[in-house]
C-alpha cells in the first residue's frame, strides 16, 4: 500500500510539473526545422528539374533504368 | 570453486530481464523476420553485455571486445557513416529524379520527429534528450545513432532498439493510419497522368555530387551524413567503378551492419536500460511512427486542394525515409483496393525522398539544437 501511494505521489508530482522546461524551446525549434526542411526540400526540387533541362535524355541509350 | 560461480552469483534480477529481453530480440529475428541482420546481433550484444563481469566489456579496467567495437564504431560515428555509403549504393534515386515533387512529402512524412520532440520535452526530457528521441522518427538508423551518440549517449541503446525495431513494423503501423486519414475514393486515386520523364546518365551522376554540396553549404551539420550517402550513390552511378559498388553494397553493408549491431548491445547494460524512461521511448516512438506518417498523407490531401492530377494521399505516407518498405505497403495497399491501380513507381519515388529527407531532418537538429 505505502509504495502505492508513493508512486501515485510520484506520478502527480510529475504530472504537476509538466510541461518540461524545455518544452518551449523544442516548439520553437520544431517550427523552425519543419520550415527549413521545407524550404531545403522545394529547393532540391528545383536543382533537379535544372539538371533535369541542362541534361535532358536525348542522347541514344539514355533515359532508361540505370544500373 | 567460489571463483567459478562469482558470476553466477553476481547474477543481479536486472542482468535477467536484460537476458529475456534480448533473447526476445533474438527471436523477432528468427521467428518474425523482423530487421533481422540487426535485431539478431542487438540481442546477443546485451545477453553478452550483462554477464556480471563480462569480458566483452571489460575486465579489470581494459575494455573488452564490445566496449571496444562500441569506442571505435559508434562513439566516432564511423559504423553509421559507412552504412549511409552501402545505403547510398543500393538505392536508385530515378524515380525521385523523374518526378522531383515527390520530395515534399519527404518533408512533411518529418512531422513525427518534431511532433515527439516537442512531446519527450513536454513529458520533462532535456532539450538534447528530447531531439534524440525524436529522431527514432527519422525512420532512419544511422541518422538515430549519430544524433543520440551526440545528444544524449546513455539513451542510445533504447533508441536505437526503438528506431529498427519501428522500421521493421512499417507494414503494421502505417496501414491503420493511412485508412483512417483517407476515404475509400481518395485510395481509389490513380496516377497514370503523371509521367515519369526519363532520366539521362549525366543527371544521375551529377546529383549525387550536387546535393552534397547543396545540402551540405545550407547544412554543414549534415554534411558527413548526406556526404557519405552521396558517396555511395555516386560509386552506384558513375558506372566505372562497378566493383567498388557492388562491394559497398554487399561486403561493406554485411560487415558494418554486423559490427554495428552487436555494439549497440554494449549500451544495453543493465543499469542503463531498465528504467521508466527506456518504456516511454519506446512508446514514444511509436507516436513519431504515427505522425510521420500522418504528416506525409495530410500533406498530398492538402496539395490535392490545389491540384487539377490529384495524387493520392497514400503515396504522402512514404515520405518516411524506411525504404524500401514503405514504399511496398503503399503499392501493395493501392493494389487492394484497386488491382489495376499501379502505385509503386510513385510510392518509391517518394521513399527516396523520404531519405534525403531524413538526412537533412537530423542535419538541422544537430545545427539548431545546443
Amino acid at each position: 500500500m505505502v509504495p502505492m501511494l508513493l508512486l501515485e505521489s510520484d506520478v502527480a508530482a510529475q504530472a504537476a510539473s509538466l510541461p518540461g522546461p524545455a518544452f518551449a524551446e523544442a516548439l520553437q525549434i520544431s517550427g523552425v526545422a519543419m520550415l527549413a526542411i521545407f524550404a531545403v526540400m522545394t529547393l532540391l526540387g528545383v536543382m533537379i528539374a535544372l539538371l533535369q533541362r541542362v541534361f535532358p535524355a536525348d542522347e541514344p541509350g539514355e533515359g532508361g533504368p540505370q544500373s | 570453486m567460489e571463483l567459478l560461480l562469482q558470476g553466477i552469483l553476481d547474477l543481479t534480477p536486472g542482468a535477467l530481464i536484460m537476458f529475456v529481453i534480448g533473447g526476445l530480440l533474438i527471436w523477432l529475428a528468427i521467428a518474425k523476420e523482423y530487421e533481422p541482420t540487426l535485431l539478431l546481433p542487438i540481442g546477443l550484444g546485451a545477453i553478452l553485455a550483462n554477464i556480471p563481469h563480462s569480458a566483452a566489456i571489460g575486465v579489470d579496467g581494459e575494455p573488452g571486445i564490445l566496449a571496444l567495437l562500441f569506442k571505435l564504431g559508434i562513439h566516432t560515428e564511423l559504423f553509421p557513416l559507412l552504412i549511409f555509403v552501402a545505403i547510398g549504393a543500393m538505392i536508385d534515386f530515378g524515380p525521385l529524379l523523374q518526378n522531383p515533387k515527390m520530395l515534399l512529402f519527404g518533408a512533411a512524412a518529418q512531422f513525427g520527429i518534431f511532433f515527439t520532440f516537442c512531446l519527450a520535452a513536454w513529458f520533462g526530457f532535456t532539450l538534447l534528450e528530447s531531439a534524440s528521441i525524436g529522431i527514432i522518427g527519422a525512420a532512419d538508423g544511422p541518422t538515430s545513432i549519430v544524433v543520440a551518440n551526440r545528444f544524449a549517449p546513455h539513451l542510445l541503446g533504447p533508441i536505437t532498439v526503438a528506431a529498427y525495431s519501428y522500421m521493421s513494423l512499417v507494414p503494421i503501423i502505417q496501414p491503420p493510419i493511412i485508412k483512417l486519414l483517407t476515404t475509400k475514393s481518395e485510395r481509389l486515386i490513380r496516377m497514370d497522368n503523371l509521367h515519369f520523364r526519363p532520366v539521362s546518365r549525366r543527371t544521375r551522376i551529377v546529383f549525387p555530387i550536387a546535393v552534397t554540396l547543396f545540402v551540405g553549404l545550407l547544412a554543414p551539420s549534415a554534411a558527413s551524413l548526406i556526404g557519405m550517402l552521396m558517396f555511395g550513390n555516386l560509386l552506384r552511378e558513375s558506372g566505372v567503378v562497378e566493383r567498388l559498388s557492388k562491394g559497398a553494397q554487399n561486403e561493406l553493408a554485411n560487415i558494418v551492419t554486423l559490427l554495428l549491431g552487436i555494439s549497440i548491445g554494449a549500451v544495453m547494460q543493465a543499469d542503463q536500460f531498465l528504467d521508466r524512461r527506456t518504456l516511454m521511448i519506446l512508446g514514444m516512438g511509436v507516436i513519431a511512427f504515427i505522425f510521420d506518417t500522418a504528416g506525409g498523407v495530410l500533406c498530398a490531401k492538402l496539395l490535392n486542394l490545389f491540384l487539377t492530377h490529384k495524387i493520392n494521399p497514400m503515396v504522402g505516407a512514404c515520405g518516411i525515409s524506411a525504404f524500401p518498405m514503405s514504399g511496398r505497403v503503399v503499392y501493395k495497399m493501392g493494389l487492394a483496393e484497386d488491382p489495376q491501380n499501379h502505385l509503386l513507381m510513385h510510392a518509391i519515388s517518394c521513399n527516396v525522398g523520404g531519405q534525403i529527407g531524413s538526412v537533412i531532418a537530423g542535419g538541422l537538429i544537430l545545427a539548431l539544437v545546443k
